[in-house]
Order: C-alpha cells, then structure tokens, then sequence
C-alpha cells in the first residue's frame, strides 16, 4: 500500500476489527460463566466443556465453509446463483499471512486493489463474523443444559455458527443480500440476523430434546430448578452486555468514503460511519441507543419479575436484542421504549409457552433472544416503515421503493423475521435433532442424567464444600425409583 | 525449505508469506480431515464414558449413585 490515505485507512479498519473481536471474546466468556451459574452442581463441568469445545469447531468450519457462504450466497436463490468470492475459499492465499502483492490464482472478480485490501482486512473480517458464530451457537446452548450429549450439541453448534447463521448473514444482513434487495429487510445490529434465527434454532432442538427430568410435576406444573450460583448467572450476563458492546462496534463499518465504490454517491469525498447495509450511522448514535436500549430493558425486567436478579438482567440483555434491527436510527428514547416492550413480550412468551408445549428452555434463551428479536425486527418495520433499506441496490423491492431502492417495511420485515426463526432456525436444528436423536447422540442416558452429568468423568466441581439438598434431590431420588 | 521469500526489501511485490505456498489444497484437506476425525473419536469416547457409567450404575444400584452427587471417584472406590 502507497496511498497514505488509503492504507491509513485499511489499517486503521484492520485494527478497529482487531479490537472489536477482544471485546467479543467476553461474550463468549460470559456465557461460559452464566451456564455454570445456571447448572446444578453435579452437571457443571460438562455444562462448561460443552460450550467451551464450540468455540474450536465452530471457528475451523467457519475457515473451511463458513466465510465463503457469507460472500457466495447474498444473490441465492431469489435473484441469481452463487458469488465468486476467491479470497474466502479456505485454499486462498489470501486465507492467510498475506502482502498483497500477487495471488497466484487470479479471477476477474479479484482485483489488485481488491487483493491489497483483504491481504489486510480477511483475517480481522474473518474473525468478527466468526465470534458472531460463536454467539449464534452459544444461545443454543444455554437452554439445552443438563441433558444434551457433548456430541450432539458440538454438531448442531457447527450447523448453526458455520451454516445457517452465516446464509441468513448473506441474505439479509449484507449490502446486497436478496433479502434487503427485495424485502427491503433491515436488522442492523441483528434482532433476528443472530438472536431470532439462534433462538428458533434453539427451540428446534429443545422440542426434540425433551425437558429435563423432574422440570415438570406430574400435573404439567413446571419446577423451578435452582441455579446453583445467581451470582455467576448475572456476573456472566453483566460479561455479555459488554462484549454485546463490542458487537455493536463489530457491525458498523468504522470508516467509508460514502461518495465512492459501490454506492455510487454523487459529490465530493464524505468520510462517515455505516452500518453493514453501507447507510449511515455512527459510534455515536449506537451508544446512545445501546445504553438506552439496555436501561429500558433492565427497568422493564426488573418491573415485570418484580426485582429477581435473573430476568432483570435478562431483561436488560433483551431490551438490546429487541431494539437491535433499528438501533443504527431510532432516538434514544425510542430504543428505551422498544426494549420495555420487547422484554414483556419475552417474559410473558416465555412462561406461556413453558406450560402450554412443556418447553424446558434451562436459561431463557428462546424468550430473550428468539422472541426478543422477533419482535424487535417486526416493531422496526413499522418505526423505519419509508426508509431505504440500502443505497446500492439493482434491483426493485417488493413492497415499495423509495430513491430506487427497496424501502424499510413492516412485511418485509415480518417475513425476514419468519425466515430466520422458523424457516433458518427452528426447521433445520429440529431435523437434526430428529437425526441425532434417531442415532443416539442427543440425549445422555436417563439414569446418567440422575446422577449427573460430571459422574461419569468429572467428579465434583467443589471437592472440598459440603453438599446441601434441595427439593429437586428429592424429586431425582423419586425418578429412580422407577 | 520453500518460503517463497528471498527479500523483505520489495514488499510491494510479496504475495503469500507463509512456509510452502501452493500446498493451500492440501492443507484445506488435512483441516477438514482432522475436523471430522475429531467428531468420530469424541463421539466413540463420550459414548464409552456413558456406557461404563451405566455399567457402574447398575452394578452398585443408582441410589447409591444419587448418594454420591457426582463424586465418581468414591463410588468407583467402593466408599
């Protein structure tokens, strides 16, 4: 690179990824450190090594798979076939410690100034969407604790965080995914784009899976299993809330002249902020939604479970998610608002859904990020209803356009948030389950699951603390019985 | 030894700086490779950690099991 301007600005891109990935990293910590808060005692250490050994088998099917189908799929199956995208195969050189000087594979979609750029941009690219991978297959695990076999949670990890996550990154959170194209879809920080399809994923799998043993009473009631350390629990969502920070950051594009490349803008250089669908925003305004969004999540959690510790910290997690699709333009107090409604919904969601289907979501995890961004992604097509939803777009949208391109709709929005739920979420997990379930990898044997599931390996996670019963000891000793 | 770097006084004109260029295929077949035998040895492993905890299970009784809260060490040791 000899430009100054333009190598200060790949370089400070680079960096500015660099940095948002260390951040990330400690939602991944925190969930770790929530599930152990959130398992009973004698199922801690599978709970811990189960999300743990995500993050290995996620991030090298990511490499092998993953970051292709990101750059190959935003056209397929509505608009046209599969993209060329030779610097995301995992044989690319540019897969790798890179000058960017010649390739030795030279495709026309390839450039010289395009090889310059992902020399330097690939691996730090790489790395944001593959601890959104993490993330993605990490709410899955949440909610299937305490019964799920190591094996079969690792394989739906890596359909979830390098397959299907990543395809509906390529419809409808990309500049020219067919989703923003036609649908005109918008989910700028990811309400369904990560926490709707992931919580339907989770939902797939959990229908399949069973509750555990003793959650519901004979009569249907469900038990409230305790969590053996609430602190743990809210230490690890305080964890997530400020790698989500770091998330936020990790969706924006830090620094773009808007007036060249695809855009086409007309006018002299305007360096700003934008956001992945390349529409504007800044560090900002994402703050002010991202603190505002969290209060109002945390004051509405905090009201409608009248102070628990888990749903109030909960709410706050689901006050961002919910006003997540939109938080690149609403007022601050507009997020607050959108986050309040968001977390009724998913509490009252939750709990219904608990008794009516039987539904033993251990974490919340289908309530806080399923229903919470489904919301959320519909709520944002009727606040950003008339908005363009990208400034490069080719081709006309559905449901109204507006300066050529596909607007900002309440419909488009519903079916996107459908999509990711159902269609890329729960459908796709729910076949696998079936098909692990089917070989044996589900689910841990019923008498191991008594027993714990540390028996078997572990041993106990507090050899020198003295065990103290609770009601569900005794409800675990009528279980053996028969 | 192939490093494909004989200088680092032309940087504009370094493509691939890593050992061996040109054997990307081949290591994106050993990946995929290691990838899938992991799966294969950690579900036979997991799977025989189950079995023989059934097996334990069933010969002291799963009461005896429940006593012991995941203490696998002492009821392995007969305590």
């Amino acid at each position: 690179m000899s430009d100054p301007l333009d190598s200060l600005v790949v370089i400070f891109t680079e960096f500015y990824y660099w940095v948002t990935v260390v951040m990330m990293f400690l939602i991944h910590v925190g969930f770790c450190v929530y599930e152990v808060g959130a398992s009973r005692r004698k199922n801690i250490q599978h709970t811990l090594m189960k999300n743990t050994m995500l993050i290995p088998l996620v991030t090298v099917t990511f490499f092998y798979f993953g970051w292709w189908i990101y750059f190959a799929f935003p056209h397929f199956p509505l608009i046209g076939g599969f993209l060329d995208a030779p610097w995301a195969l995992p044989w690319s050189e540019l897969m790798g410690t890179h000058m960017g000087g010649a390739v030795s594979v030279q495709t026309e979609s390839l450039t010289t100034d395009d090889t310059m750029f992902w020399a330097r941009i690939n691996g730090v690219f790489w790395a944001a969407f593959l601890l959104f991978s993490w993330t993605t297959a990490s709410i899955v695990s949440g909610a299937v604790i305490e019964r799920i076999k190591t094996q079969g949670f690792v394989l739906v990890a890596v359909l979830v965080g390098s397959v299907t996550w990543i395809i509906d990154a390529a419809w409808g959170w990309s500049w020219n995914g067919w989703m923003v194209q036609l649908w005109g879809y918008h989910d700028a920080y990811a309400s369904s784009v990560v926490h709707g399809i992931a919580g339907g994923s989770a939902l797939g799998v959990l229908a399949v899976l069973g509750p555990r043993l003793g959650k519901f009473a004979a009569d249907g009631t469900p038990r409230a299993i305790p969590q053996n350390s609430p602190w743990f629990v809210t230490v690890g969502l305080f964890l997530i809330y400020t790698g989500f920070w770091g998330f936020y950051a990790a969706c924006n594009i830090p620094i773009i002249d808007f007036t060249s490349g695809v855009m086409g803008v007309e006018g002299e250089a305007f360096f700003t902020a934008t956001n992945i669908y390349l529409t504007p925003t800044s560090l900002s305004a994402i703050t002010f939604n991202f603190l505002m969004s969290l209060s109002g999540g945390l004051l509405a959690g905090y009201l409608i479970s009248r102070g628990n510790p888990f749903w109030s910290y909960s709410g706050g997690l689901a006050g961002i998610i919910t006003a997540s699709a939109g938080n690149d333009l609403y007022h601050p107090i507009e997020a607050m608002i959108v986050a309040m409604v968001g977390v009724w919904i998913a509490y009252k969601m939750h709990h219904w859904v608990e008794r009516k289907f039987k539904i033993d979501d251990a974490v919340g995890a289908v309530a806080v990020h399923g229903y919470a961004g489904f919301a959320g992604t519909v709520i944002a097509g009727f606040l950003l209803w008339g908005y363009p939803s990208n400034v490069a777009g080719d081709a006309m949208g559905w449901f109204g356009n507006v300066d050529g391109v596909a607007q900002i709709n309440p419909l488009g929005q519903f079916l996107g948030a459908m999509l990711m739920f159902w269609g890329l979420g729960f459908i796709p997990c729910w076949v696998l389950a079936k098909i692990l379930d089917s070989l044996g990898w589900l689910r841990v044997p019923r008498e191991v699951e008594l027993a714990g599931l540390d028996t078997h390996d572990y041993g106990d996670a507090f050899p020198y603390h003295a065990y103290r019963d609770t009601a569900m000891e005794e409800v675990d000793r009528e279980l053996a019985k028969g | 030894m192939s490093t494909n770097v004989e200088s680092w006084g032309d940087l504009a004109s370094l493509g691939a700086i890593y050992p061996f260029p040109g054997i990307e295929w081949a290591l994106a077949i050993a990946g995929v490779a290691i990838w899938v035998i992991w799966h294969i040895w950690q579900i036979q492993s997991e799977n025989s950690e189950y079995d023989a905890a059934l097996g334990r299970y069933n010969q002291v009784g799963l009461d005896k099991a429940l006593d012991h809260r995941g203490r696998h060490d002492a009821l392995m040791e007969g305590n």
